[in-house]
């Protein structure tokens, strides 16, 4: 039977066929008593042996694979398993209260868990996946339930699964793996950033598909530009799909002609600069630098995340120079670090701060550990020779904020100056408009940085106090709510006031339905993922900038959200159906 | 067992505190002594010998950790375990 699953789509695509349920959670561990110790002994004694040998493994396919840093995992989950105090604890318990070994492993693991929620320290908390993922390991080979390894899987098949633990993620291969479904996780967590970068289609958040569906799951079928997941789909189905992916490819041809034909400007000529976001250096192809005018929001996050350690000034450096040098001359806009919050949290709900989105995060988590935020500084500024590197501060929200970076950066290059090391002394400093309060005083902020790019994302999320993972809650986040399009004329005005250019960054610039509004309030660059670029692109040449300067206003002087969106449905209908079709 | 159980105060210097990398470093460390090793931080006490127990400490930048050791080379292994902080695991 068909059942229909929904969850946030990540990184589009559409995809139907055999899946594979890879389930790296023990779901039900057994407990019971047990006659002979001894013999229990040996039984787990050879369970970690065979870990043992499985880890060694991963540890020489990573290290060739991807290196010595993310192989280093491994090394700590080898230790975890000849850890002296795990195994007297088991020896003992297995003696005195002669049950299984795989419930006192469940046990310990608990416990171990329990104490690293409390600590507060988010790259030590991160550590509880690995702490889970080995003894997972070890409880499934007394079980003797292997976990399907996703390095080995034969045929292409669709994942579905809970999470993916750190271990697996490093190493999906699109090749096998053509979609992939979890029931946990966020669009920004760690398998998101990894998918969208392999451009593999991925739903996330797509809860309760294991509880809920307990026949056998023979196909699936997954809609990842809507976000659905079905299940032993219909013959019905499946033809359904066909036909959107055939009429999708047909509408990439034609926006490829229109790409060809037109420059990136509008009807009567004003020119609009279409950048692409990325997550990784290897996301830069002749493609990405075909279709867009530069990198406009590098988010240097992944770099730090599921490694045993953060990377070293010449680590970061090589991945910003490597970007740099392959896109130039067009500028790449490295931001630093957005960690904290949700990013960090991603396999780990658990995080201490009570709540995390107004917490220490981005430049409030650099500045409370200066050491760590300078060597991102240095490994920015030295990358700024080899190529046309911008430098953007994420979350700021004061003036004193932005000087106090300011003048960390100074002293970095003050540094470099000493130690004789190249970099470009001009280097321009932008900051992200993503917080009411910087909304409000833009025009201080202008006088004081080169550019603006405001992330709508965190934007709409704070100032209307939505979280947007937050399902009872999720459809009060309403990028047309006409607060949401004031302030986005606000600080456009205040930069062009300023005479500094003003970007857009977070997913409502690759919203169709909202491109001529945007262009009509002043905006003239837009950053989204490489996916949504030949879309918009191929819009921009059909907009005139004057009429959408006069349709701006209109739209401006409605009261609520849902008229401006009829409104802008309709404008979409009468003007612009031929390239954009789904609304 | 006659000997004395000696301690020591040390603190995290390194940015990231005790993380799994740093966790390792101990534990490699302290395993060639024969003394007892334990570090107490937060009202915690924890074997320097042990990794999960180690990372369990959750032990940031600027912690305060008293070391413990009793046994006949607990001299030395203290002396080295200070040695491992303040170079900060190799670390800023």
């Amino acid at each position: 039977m068909e059942k229909i699953f929904r969850g946030i789509p990540v990184s589009p695509g559409i995809v139907w066929g055999e899946a594979l349920v890879y389930d790296p959670g023990v779901v039900n561990i057994p407990r019971f008593k047990i006659k002979n110790p001894k013999e229990e002994l040996k039984r787990v004694q050879s369970a970690i042996d065979l870990t043992k040998e499985e880890l060694l493994l991963l540890y020489n396919k990573t290290l060739e694979n991807f290196g010595k840093q993310q192989a280093d995992i491994f090394n700590v989950h080898l230790m975890v398993l000849e850890d002296e105090t795990l195994l007297v604890e088991l020896k003992r318990r297995i003696y005195e209260e002669l049950i299984n070994a795989e419930s006192i492993l469940f046990d310990v693991t608990q416990k171990y868990i329990k104490d690293l929620k409390t600590t507060g320290n988010p790259f030590i908390e991160e550590r509880k996946a690995d702490i889970v993922d080995v003894i997972d390991r070890i409880i499934r080979n007394l079980l003797k339930q292997k976990r399907p390894d996703l390095e080995n899987i034969k045929k292409p098949c669709i994942l579905l699964s809970k999470d993916l633990p750190p271990s697996e993620t490093a190493r999906l291969h699109p090749d096998k793996i053509r979609a992939i479904v979890l029931e946990r996780g966020s669009t920004t967590s760690h398998v998101a950033i990894l998918a969208r970068s392999l451009k593999i289609p991925t739903i996330v958040g797509a809860s309760d598909i294991f509880d809920s569906y307990t026949a056998p799951i023979k196909g699936a079928a997954v809609d990842a530009v809507e976000g659905t997941l079905y299940i032993n789909p219909t013959s019905n189905t499946i033809k359904r799909l066909r036909l959107k992916k055939r009429q999708l490819s047909r509408k990439i041809h034609q926006y490829e002609k229109t790409i060809v034909s037109h420059p990136s400007q509008t009807k009567d000529g004003k020119n609009i600069s279409v950048m692409a976001n990325i997550e990784l250096p290897n996301e830069v192809d002749d493609n990405v630098k075909y279709l867009s005018a530069g990198i406009g929001l590098y988010r240097t996050e992944y770099l730090f995340l599921n490694k045993m350690e953060p990377p070293t000034e010449e680590e970061q450096y090589l991945e910003y120079s490597y970007t740099a040098k392959a896109m130039s001359p067009l500028p790449v806009v490295l931001r630093t670090i957005d960690i904290g919050g949700d990013k960090l949290a991603s396999y780990a709900s658990f995080f201490k701060e009570q709540n995390p989105q107004l917490g220490c995060r981005a430049v409030r988590f650099c500045l409370a550990h200066k050491d760590f935020f300078k060597t991102q500084l240095r490994a920015m500024l030295r990358s700024t020779t080899p190529g046309n590197i911008k430098i953007m501060f994420p979350m700021i929200s004061s003036v004193e904020e932005l000087r106090e970076v300011k003048k960390i950066l100074h002293e970095v290059m003050e540094d470099l100056v000493q130690k004789k090391i190249p970099f470009k002394r001009d280097v321009e400093i932008g900051i992200m408009i993503e917080i009411p309060s910087a909304v409000l005083i833009a025009d201080e902020l202008a006088k004081e940085c080169n550019f603006f790019s405001i992330g709508t994302n965190d934007l709409i999320q704070y100032s209307l106090a939505v979280d947007r993972n937050n399902e009872n809650i999720a459809h009060l986040y309403e990028p047309a709510h006409p607060a949401i399009l004031k302030m986005l004329k606000m600080t456009i005005s205040s930069a062009i006031h300023a005479k500094i250019p003003c970007s857009i960054c977070g997913e409502m610039a690759s919203d169709p339905l909202f491109t001529e509004l945007l262009i009509g309030l002043g905006l003239d660059s837009f950053s989204m993922s490489s996916i949504s670029i030949p879309q918009i692109r191929a819009l921009i040449p059909s907009i005139d900038y004057e009429e959408a300067k006069v349709f701006a206003e209109k739209i401006l002087q409605y009261p609520t959200a849902k008229e401006i969106r009829s409104m802008l449905k309709e404008r979409i209908r009468s003007k612009y159906k031929n390239i954009v079709s789904t609304v | 067992m006659n000997t004395k159980q000696l301690e020591k105060e040390l603190r995290v210097v390194n940015t990231l505190g005790i993380h799994a990398r740093p966790a390792a470093m101990i534990v490699r460390a302290m395993q060639k002594y024969d003394a007892h090793i334990y570090l107490i931080y937060n009202g915690n006490r924890r074997n320097a010998k042990s990794v999960l127990q180690i990372l369990s400490l959750g032990a940031p930048k600027d912690a305060e950790i008293i070391a413990i050791a009793d046994g006949e080379d607990a001299q030395s292994a203290l002396q080295e375990l200070e040695e491992i902080f303040d170079s900060g695991f190799g670390e800023e």
